[in-house]
């Protein structure tokens, strides 16, 4: 984030909560690529894990993904399931919890010069609820029909982000996934053209649509601990904390035990992500990228333990595990 | 009066007014503790258990101190009356001493007396004028906004009057004062006839003087269930306005009447969301008590502003009551919410309801999702309102339906 706010262009909405920031998604690309080359790793860009190499125990060696260099296999002392659909922890014959969720598809528009809602002054604001009286809120119902959308401003100078939450689906059926994209990108051209209709887009065009469609949850990890909705309420404590979710809603801040990146029964992997083993309603904030970041950098610290102290996940010594989170500057409470 | 006697009831009143405020304070241990002021006022006590047509364990500490008020005349104004103490205090260092108001009528007992017609019919019009009522709202006091201040409005405009006018509002206009004088009179009454029965022996001046009297308790009747008749109809029209009442509330039109403005469900809201109605009820409603959900909303393990209402107009409720009690229905203006406009994956309203009352609901043919709130499970807590980001025009608001 530091490293956004020192690029020109590159978030805004910082410190606005409850409303979140908004990157510009090449300038989160600059950063991670510089972050990737400072770290001197090998990366491999482009693939997609399929299958998992096992040994004899049934413990994970390996994953196997495919690319341009066609079907290949790393070889690793550890592996971390960081696809979001668990998809190596699955191949592996790990316990999930198969889930379904909204997967929409957020596009760019350019060339947009209207105001955000935050960001009019108090009159606008009034001159905006005239406009709209009339129309009394409902149990739901649309009180008109709301098109042409142009989105939130980005980073970019006149240049919004357009979300779309897109309906319930399974994100691990492909055929399904990829009609729902057919109708997305169709649906996004059409407001397109409604929303030039607005005072202030009548020359908007589309930057792109995202790379990826917008697959929220699909397999949530069986783990040695499964957070819950009742533990997310109450804030409960752990032993284990390995970091905490920011606060949502009503809901306050709550801790991230380790145990919930850890297969309940397989050795050698462990979980990041959106994946990790939770209920569907703590996963649903779990799965936000900053919290994906947190039980990234966390697993990726775990797994470096697991070889230098040469024992499995489920017995890190958790103690050291804290204080390597904590002088990299993560917050454990 | 002998310095003999003026220490030891100067005392005595000292004590009292340090029992009250002690009561009244936050660090009370007790969350009833507040109501207790407000019930040992007669006035309070005769008038909101006929409106309410209820007689509370609580307003046996009121209808106690009115027994013995049958006794001794206006016993509670000179050694228990915290705002009396303040008000003589006033008028001590105040600016007329004179006391010349004393031709003015005891309109007091006028005021109790249309309060007590108006309970008749449900709407005590003037309850809200008790001193203990005022000497507990300004308890309330917050200074971070005008509702919050204006809950001292009363004390502070009977201390200026203490200032000016001496005693006037103790002596004449008090209708807790007044309804003491009443059940003075009763025993007078009472007295005069066992012992003399006063057949042919009224000079004409008296007979006139009773006849005023007369009048004057007949116009005052008439004003109570005519000023409460009209608040009625006026509350029955208010019943579909924008207007929360907090948890328990009796219907609108009997609200603003029973009210007394103690600020006792103010003070006991741990969220802080109950606030004195500026005017958005009409004059009739100025300082009852009104929600907004801003910093809070109502938490679905409290009602602790049910239990600490002294007049009945928060009917106590225990929590599984209060979580069914519709404060209000929460109600979608899709054409602000930042998630049907695609302006973010908002879902803040879903995450936050406690009762599980609205989900996003996509639709195939607009192509946008926005939040359905299911009315059978809402009951209008605020939460969702709470969280909505938009500071201003929230896109779901809890209306009253």
């Amino acid at each position: 984030m530091k490293r956004l706010d020192r690029l020109k262009f590159g978030i805004i909405e910082r410190n606005k909560a409850p409303i979140y920031p908004t990157i510009d998604a090449e300038a989160f690309k600059y950063v991670l690529a510089d972050m990737v080359l400072e770290s001197g790793m090998n990366a491999y860009l482009n693939c997609w894990g399929v299958d998992a190499v096992l040994d004899a125990r049934g413990s994970v060696r390996g994953a196997v993904f495919e690319s341009k260099s066609g079907r290949q296999a790393i070889l690793a002392d550890m592996i971390i399931d960081a696809t979001g659909d668990g998809d190596v922890f699955a191949a592996a014959g790990a316990s999930f919890e198969k889930v379904k969720d909204n997967i929409g598809l957020v596009s760019r528009i350019g060339n947009v010069a209207i105001e955000d809602m935050f960001d009019e002054s108090p009159k606008d604001a009034t001159k905006r609820r005239d406009r709209t009286q009339g129309s009394m809120p409902t149990r739901g119902a649309p009180v008109s029909i709301l098109e042409g959308h142009v989105g939130s401003p980005t980073p970019a100078p006149q240049v919004n982000w357009l979300n779309m939450k897109g309906p319930v689906a399974d994100g691990l059926d492909v055929a399904e996934v990829s009609a729902l994209e057919l109708k997305h990108r169709r649906a996004i051209w059409n407001n397109l053209e409604k929303a030039r209709k607005r005072a202030g887009a009548e020359q908007a065009y589309l930057v792109e649509t995202a790379p990826q469609m917008g697959v929220r949850l699909t397999r949530l990890l069986a783990g040695v601990k499964k957070l819950t909705v009742q533990e997310m309420k109450s804030g409960t404590r752990f032993q284990d904390v390995i970091g905490y979710s920011g606060a949502y809603a009503n809901a306050p801040e709550f801790q991230i035990p380790y145990r919930c990146l850890v297969p309940e029964k397989l050795d050698n992997l462990l979980a990041a992500g959106r994946c990790v083993s939770a209920e569907f309603p703590v996963a649903d904030t779990l799965r936000l990228i900053p919290v994906c970041w947190v039980t990234g950098q966390a697993a990726g610290l775990a797994a470096a333990l697991c070889v230098s102290d040469k024992c499995s996940p489920r017995h890190v010594n958790v103690g050291k595990l804290q204080n390597m989170l904590r002088r990299q500057g993560a917050y454990l409470g | 009066m002998t310095s003999g006697k003026r220490w030891p009831r100067l005392l005595a009143r000292l004590a009292s007014f340090s029992i009250f405020a002690g009561l009244l304070w936050p660090a009370m241990p007790s969350i009833r503790a507040p109501s207790i002021v407000t019930q040992s006022s007669p006035f309070i006590v005769f008038a909101s258990s006929l409106a309410s047509r209820e007689f509370g364990v609580g307003s046996m500490v009121g209808f106690s101190i009115a027994a013995l008020a049958l006794a001794r005349r206006r016993w509670f104004c000179r050694y228990a009356c915290p705002t009396g103490l303040l008000l003589e205090g006033a008028a001590k260092i105040g600016l007329k001493r004179t006391a010349w108001w004393a031709a003015v009528p005891d309109i007091g007992k006028y005021v109790a007396l249309a309060t007590f017609m108006g309970a008749f019919i449900g709407y005590p019009a003037l309850l809200w004028t008790d001193p203990l009522a005022i000497f507990s709202s300004a308890f309330s006091i917050r200074f971070k906004a005008i509702s919050g201040v204006l809950t001292g409005f009363g004390l502070a405009v009977l201390i200026i009057l203490g200032l000016t006018s001496g005693g006037l509002w103790c002596a004449r206009l008090c209708p807790l004062g007044g309804t003491q004088e009443m059940l003075a009179s009763i025993k007078e009454w009472i007295e005069k006839a066992r012992g003399f029965p006063h057949v042919g022996t009224q000079s004409s001046l008296a007979v006139a003087g009773r006849t005023r009297i007369a009048r004057r308790i007949f116009l005052a009747g008439a004003a109570g269930i005519g000023i409460g008749l009209w608040a009625r109809r006026i509350g029955e029209r208010r019943r579909s306005s924008a207007l929360l009442r907090p948890p328990g509330a009796v219907s609108e039109d009997r609200f603003t009447g029973l009210c007394i403005r103690c600020g006792n469900c103010i003070r006991a809201c741990p969220s802080k969301i109950i606030i004195p109605d500026t005017g958005r009820a009409g004059l009739a409603g100025l300082l009852a008590p009104v929600i907004r959900y801003r910093g809070g909303y109502c938490l679905e393990d409290c009602s602790a502003c049910t239990q600490v209402c002294p007049s009945g107009t928060l009917k106590s409720l225990n929590l599984e009551q209060k979580a069914k009690y519709v404060i209000g229905e929460a109600l979608m203006d899709v054409s602000l919410c930042l998630l049907a406009l695609g302006q973010k994956d908002c879902d803040a309203c879903v995450r936050a309801c406690p009762f599980d009352a609205v989900r996003i609901h996509w639709d195939e043919d607009s192509y946008i999702a926005y939040p359905i709130v299911d009315k059978k499970r809402c009951n209008g807590c605020g939460a969702c309102e709470l969280v909505c980001p938009p500071e201003e025009n929230k896109a779901i608001t809890v209306r009253r339906v």
